[in-house]
């Protein structure tokens, strides 16, 4: 688990603005020397706990075409599924997921259609075009239905953000 | 790298070096200027640039990314909910104010279940726990996604992203 200092330290980065001498404010607050923050960011850079620190972007405003996208697959075809998701790069996040409902006690709800999709996943692509050719592809390969590719496509942001530290 | 990879209406090419080098920058005691160093530029420049990508909204925000595994959430679960013109946004509202849901968004398909959230917690207890706690304050079902297995985790990086 992360000591207390490596969690100030973590706190105090996300909201750090890019300018020269990143850390001396940081430093002053914290009764450290930049170095030392250094050194603390490159250990837990190191054990993977900092993935990256850089940009986020906007993939919508470079003209981006993504979405979120869920398929209904059998076991069976889960090799396949996993190696087309490992070599494509428009894919950044895929999971298998299992389903639950939390209605209301009294009244009996059917289990819903949309929770049968097991394979839930991100994919970006640098236009429409491609983004369509990308998912005909995946259809083809792994001979899917049409009714078994769900393509979510967002109609609004109401929060896009990930603090928890 | 060919500028095919982009679309090069929304950003010229050194903007593009500029993207690419901001992506995951050195960790010194003053990245700023080794970057544009790097980039043949001066720090002032760069930063110009940068804050000019900011107003465009090409560049999201600057941040560090941190895995949530590591951080020692592991329970995680994707929200489904069917709402409509009457609670869409009371509902988002209450989602947006937990600091545990990080991603809201409507994605409107033939099954109504139209708003999704994504939710983080450091045990299954504590992912029930705080799905109970909207549950009782927006009273509609919820349907929940339980993470079984991660198949792929990274981030979007543009230059990787062809036909």
């Amino acid at each position: 688990m992360l000591s207390d200092l490596n969690r100030k330290i973590i706190r105090s980065l996300l909201s750090l603005k890019l300018k020269d001498e990143i850390f001396s404010e940081m430093s002053k607050e914290l009764g450290i020397s930049s170095s030392q923050i250094v050194e603390v960011l490159l250990s837990l850079k190191d054990k993977g706990i900092l993935r990256r620190w850089g940009i986020y972007l906007n993939s919508k405003e470079l003209g981006y075409e993504s979405a979120l996208i869920a398929l209904k697959i059998e076991e069976e075809k889960l090799d396949l599924l996993n190696a087309w998701v490992s070599r494509e790069p428009g894919i950044t996040h895929c999971y298998s997921r299992r389903f639950a409902i939390l209605g209301e006690e009294k009244e009996e709800i059917e289990t819903p259609e949309i929770s049968k999709f097991n394979i839930w996943f991100t994919l970006a692509s640098k236009d429409l075009n491609s983004f369509q050719r990308k998912t005909k592809q995946m259809q083809n390969d792994l001979q899917l239905e049409s009714n078994s590719m769900l393509i979510l496509s967002s109609q609004r942001k109401f929060k896009l953000r990930f603090d928890l530290v | 790298m060919s500028n095919r990879l982009l679309n090069t209406k929304q950003v010229t090419k050194q903007e593009k070096r500029v993207l690419d080098a901001l992506y995951d920058i050195p960790i010194t005691e003053s990245p700023l200027s080794e970057i544009s160093q790097e980039l043949g530029i001066t720090p002032d420049q760069l930063l110009e640039i940068m804050t000019n990508l900011e107003e465009r909204h090409v560049i999201r925000r600057f941040a560090p990314v941190f895995s949530h595994r590591a951080l020692g959430y592991t329970s995680n679960a994707i929200l489904l909910f069917k709402t409509n013109n009457g609670n869409l946004e009371t509902i988002s509202k209450v989602l947006a104010k937990k600091r545990e849901i990080t991603h809201i968004f409507q994605r409107n398909n033939i099954y109504n279940w139209n708003l999704y959230a994504m939710v983080h917690a450091k045990s299954h207890k504590e992912l029930i726990t705080i799905i109970l706690t909207i549950k009782n304050e927006i009273q509609v079902p919820i349907l929940i996604g339980y993470t079984e297995s991660e198949i792929k985790k990274t981030s979007l990086r543009i230059l990787e992203v062809t036909d």
